[in-house]
């Protein structure tokens, strides 16, 4: 019923609600990492950074038509999908920044710069969270096919151009998943660490309320 | 194999033809980044791979 109601409503109304879509997947993301500080703020700028400009470029170029039809469902997909993609980055990057704490904090001792003390455990961050998306893509037309190609050949779409456009959507997946964990990866580190360089603690009890 | 050639000639499918270079286009600057970010992910390669192989692969599918 939401969706019939929201398919009646103007073009300039799908824009606010992949918003909040975008809003809604950069809470669930966070709450993955609810210890770090800033989580929020990392999570949502990530998925703006990424699942917006794949969107908006899509848009733009005509290959995502500008209908409330086409927009919410494919924009929903692209936004859905670069959260799983944030999601693993985060929870994979806290997990590596708690499991080699020592380590992190001897390499701090030596001088190090902060960011440059965590790069190894952003760039795997940022590596795990791109396999699923990266298996998906090799995987299609051989192990995978994606339910949308299905739906686009029931409706009476030439099947070979439903072929095409399940490559793109994955593409898109693909573009705005690694966008998202690359932007996350250039945020992460700035709130990992203390105004002294040291290395937050995790637990929630230094989130910083002041930090979102 | 009439039917074949009729789909194959279909303007869509050249649309789509276009819409997946855009899409190929948009990953660039994913790659870049990772290389700008001095990431040794290999990312080029997996992506390469998986492009070729996932759009050869689904194109005999329709």
């Amino acid at each position: 019923m939401i969706v019939g109601v929201l398919f009646t409503v103007r073009v300039a109304w799908s824009g606010l609600v992949l918003l909040f879509m975008i809003c809604g997947g950069a809470w669930i993301a966070h709450d993955r990492v609810s210890g770090f500080p800033a989580a929020f703020r990392v999570a949502g700028v990530s998925l703006l950074l990424g699942a917006g400009t794949v969107i908006v470029t899509m848009t733009a170029t005509g290959v995502i038509e500008p209908t409330v039809r086409n927009l919410l469902p494919v924009g929903s997909m692209i936004i859905a999908n670069a959260m799983k993609t944030a999601s693993l980055a985060f929870e994979r990057f806290v997990g590596e920044l708690e499991n080699n704490r020592e380590e992190i904090e001897a390499v701090l001792a030596l001088g190090v710069p902060p960011t440059k003390a965590v790069d190894r455990y952003v760039e795997r961050g940022v590596q795990a969270s791109l396999i699923p998306v990266v298996d998906s893509l090799k995987s299609l037309g051989w192990v995978w096919i994606p339910g949308l190609m299905s739906g686009m050949v029931l409706a009476g779409e030439n099947p070979i151009y439903a072929a095409e456009y399940q490559f793109v959507i994955m593409a898109m997946i693909f573009a705005a998943g690694g966008l998202a964990s690359l932007t996350s990866s250039f945020l992460i580190p700035e709130y990992a660490f203390t105004e002294a360089e040291q290395l937050r603690s995790f637990d929630g009890e230094e989130s910083g309320a002041d930090l979102g | 194999m009439a039917q074949i050639a009729d789909r194959l000639v279909d303007p869509v499918v050249a649309k789509g033809l276009w819409q997946v270079g855009i899409a190929t286009v948009l990953a660039v600057p994913v790659l870049v980044a990772t290389y700008v970010r001095g990431f040794d992910v290999s990312l080029e390669k997996e992506f390469g791979v998986a492009l070729t192989r996932g759009f050869l692969r689904s194109l005999p599918w329709g």
